[in-house]
């Protein structure tokens, strides 16, 4: 009896503090009330509409690998000029995903990485301007795990080719008036929540906790990162057309104080084909296996 | 299932979810060997997780069970199956690998003390997943599952390994990377019955939680045995091989070429999964739940070549 009445309490409380609702999605913004105090003090944050706006799946395929984009929304608009973002996943165990500071040789704010997802949550963007104003969008995810998923059987390939980097880049002039870059590293990205396949102790935290790109000696970004972003780390961005067929430099460091470095000459491929909704049809056709 | 429903069902005596009276059809595919067909649904409150093929050999001394189901109900659902053929005790439980929809009902067979057996890598694999694979499967069934759900392996197999039960024997392969990294294939030689877990899914869109590469050579390798029948880990009972494997193949070499055309012609991860493999569409159940992320994977895998 008094055993029930407690679950049933118990129940009530969780219920307060975690509303899953039957449509899936957990609206509780008590954990964002703390994070925004940490991180933004009583700074006013302000709705991103026609600012930024974030991009993430409402439900994740494989919450080990889940691509979240944030898009620079101020094209053709008088919005002052973007320094920074921010990445929040509200209840991950680690909810804050990184931190990029843009520089001159960035196109625009529009960047995609991949994440891990531990429960059902909200991905956040907050864009901070230069003259200190903060923007914010949010996107729901329904993902669970993601943050202690083992990073998979060639672990050991994964710490051989640890540090290796891979730079394609592509002419996007029509698309945002740039190139844009993807970027890999190899890297395992130890969340320290992972269990050691061989030991079966948790491993330590070991992860990309640093990015700094520059192209033709001038700054794209600076990203400080956390054990949020999935294994082999992925960041797309876009570049000025001034910097095209110049010299990219890549350094990244990890938490283990490696430091990994890239540089080369940055070749665009041709325009990429359309792989919008319209040009999807044609892609199809393209690509199609024999009946 | 709305409670009329449920009552409904439970007062027809039909298929699902009986509880204590809940009996798993089995079909005898071949002399001993048992199989139960799961059904082509993601794991639902109604289905209670029976959505993967799970059976059993009997030997002239004990049985051995292949994969229990996805949640204790259909493992004990399972062992009422077994005790309408035989009354011999079960000293064997093989988990084909980590994933739970095969793996769940291993605690209904704790009070047959048998050895549970699995690939080398499946009890670091089931340790780091289980805690999440219990929350999520919790939910999915609406049945709070703890901790005694999860059993571990007793017995590691990284090559091979011969398990007798008394007049027939077992051979279990550990496989390299594929379908998971934990994939264990079992032949039955009294028969020539080969089990092949979820390296091999007919008709269910397959999951691809390993090596997308990986899985087309293994199904290569594995194409060229001589066996009179194979038991997938979804879809019929039984099927004829190699011929059931083609659909898989033919799949997953569709999922190589095309990521790897849309990697090379600028497609994001994203874009990757909204056009790759849609020529698949039509030929799988649950293609919508799983295709994505299979897509997603194999970006994931083949951007690095």
């Amino acid at each position: 009896m008094f055993k029930g009445l407690c679950v049933g309490i118990v129940g009530g409380l969780l219920l307060v503090t975690q509303p899953v609702l039957a449509d899936g999605i957990n609206y509780d913004e008590s954990r964002w009330e703390i994070l925004k105090q940490d991180h933004f003090g009583d700074r006013k944050i302000r709705d991103g509409e026609g600012v930024i706006g974030v991009d993430a799946p409402f439900r994740a395929a494989d919450a080990a690998l889940v691509p979240i984009g944030v898009e620079d929304l101020r094209s053709g608009r008088d919005a002052p000029e973007i320094s920074r973002l921010y990445l929040f996943i509200d209840q991950n165990p680690v909810p804050l995903v990184g931190t990029i500071e843009f520089g001159p040789a960035a196109r625009s704010v529009d960047v995609a990485t991949r994440v891990r997802v531990d429960s059902y949550t909200f991905v956040r963007a907050i864009a901070e301007t230069v003259d200190g104003e903060l923007y914010m969008a949010k996107r729901h995810v329904r993902a669970s795990g993601g943050c202690s998923a083992p990073v998979g059987a060639d672990e050991e390939e994964a710490l051989r080719d640890m540090g290796m980097i891979r730079v394609r880049a592509w002419d996007a002039r029509e698309e945002k008036g740039g190139s844009r870059v993807q970027l890999g590293i190899r890297h395992p990205n130890f969340s320290g929540l992972q269990m050691d396949q061989v030991t079966r102790l948790y491993r330590r935290a070991h992860y990309v906790n640093s990015l700094e790109i520059t192209a033709d000696g001038k700054r794209v970004l600076k990203a400080e990162l956390t054990i949020a972003v999935s294994r082999d780390p992925s960041l797309r961005f876009y570049v000025v057309p001034e910097v095209t067929d110049r010299e990219l430099v890549i350094i990244a460091t990890d938490s283990e104080k490696n430091e990994f470095r890239h540089a080369d000459v940055m070749r665009p491929a041709p325009a990429p084909i359309d792989f919008s909704a319209e040009g999807r049809r044609d892609v199809a056709a393209g690509q199609g296996s024999a009946p | 299932m709305c409670l009329p429903a449920l009552l409904a069902a439970l007062m027809a005596g039909s298929g699902t979810a009986l509880g204590e009276r809940w009996v798993l059809n089995v079909e005898p595919v071949a002399d001993g060997v048992y199989v139960h067909q799961g059904v082509h649904e993601d794991v639902l409150e109604d289905n209670r997780g029976d959505i993967a093929n799970v059976g059993f050999v009997v030997g002239d001394d004990c049985v051995a069970v292949i994969d229990t189901g996805g949640s204790p109900e259909v493992g004990a659902a399972l062992r009422r199956a077994i005790a309408a053929v035989t009354e011999e005790p079960v000293c064997y439980v093989i988990n084909t690998h980590v994933h739970p929809d095969h793996i769940l009902g291993n605690s209904a067979f704790l009070g047959d003390a048998p050895e549970f057996v699995g690939h080398a890598r499946l009890k670091a694999q089931l340790e780091a997943r289980g805690p999440y694979y219990l929350r999520s499967i919790s939910r999915m069934l609406g049945t709070e599952l703890d901790d005694d759900v999860l059993v571990m392996p007793d017995v590691a197999v990284s090559d091979h390994l011969r398990l007798n039960l008394g007049g027939r024997q077992l051979l279990l392969e550990a496989m390299p990377r594929a379908h998971t990294d934990n994939d264990l294939v079992i032949l039955d030689e009294a028969t020539d019955t080969l089990w092949l877990g979820d390296l091999l899914f007919v008709d269910r869109v397959p999951s691809l939680d390993g090596s997308l590469r990986g899985w087309l050579s293994v199904l290569a390798d594995l194409g060229e045995r001589d066996v009179a029948r194979v038991v997938p880990g979804h879809g019929p009972a039984s099927v004829d091989w190699p011929q059931a494997a083609e659909p898989l193949r033919r799949y997953l070499q569709t999922l190589l070429e095309e990521t790897r055309a849309a990697i090379h012609q600028g497609a994001t991860i994203e874009q990757a999964a909204g056009v790759v493999g849609q020529s698949e569409r039509g030929a799988w159940k649950l293609f919508e739940d799983y295709h994505q992320r299979n897509v997603q994977n194999a970006y994931a895998e083949l951007e690095w070549e």
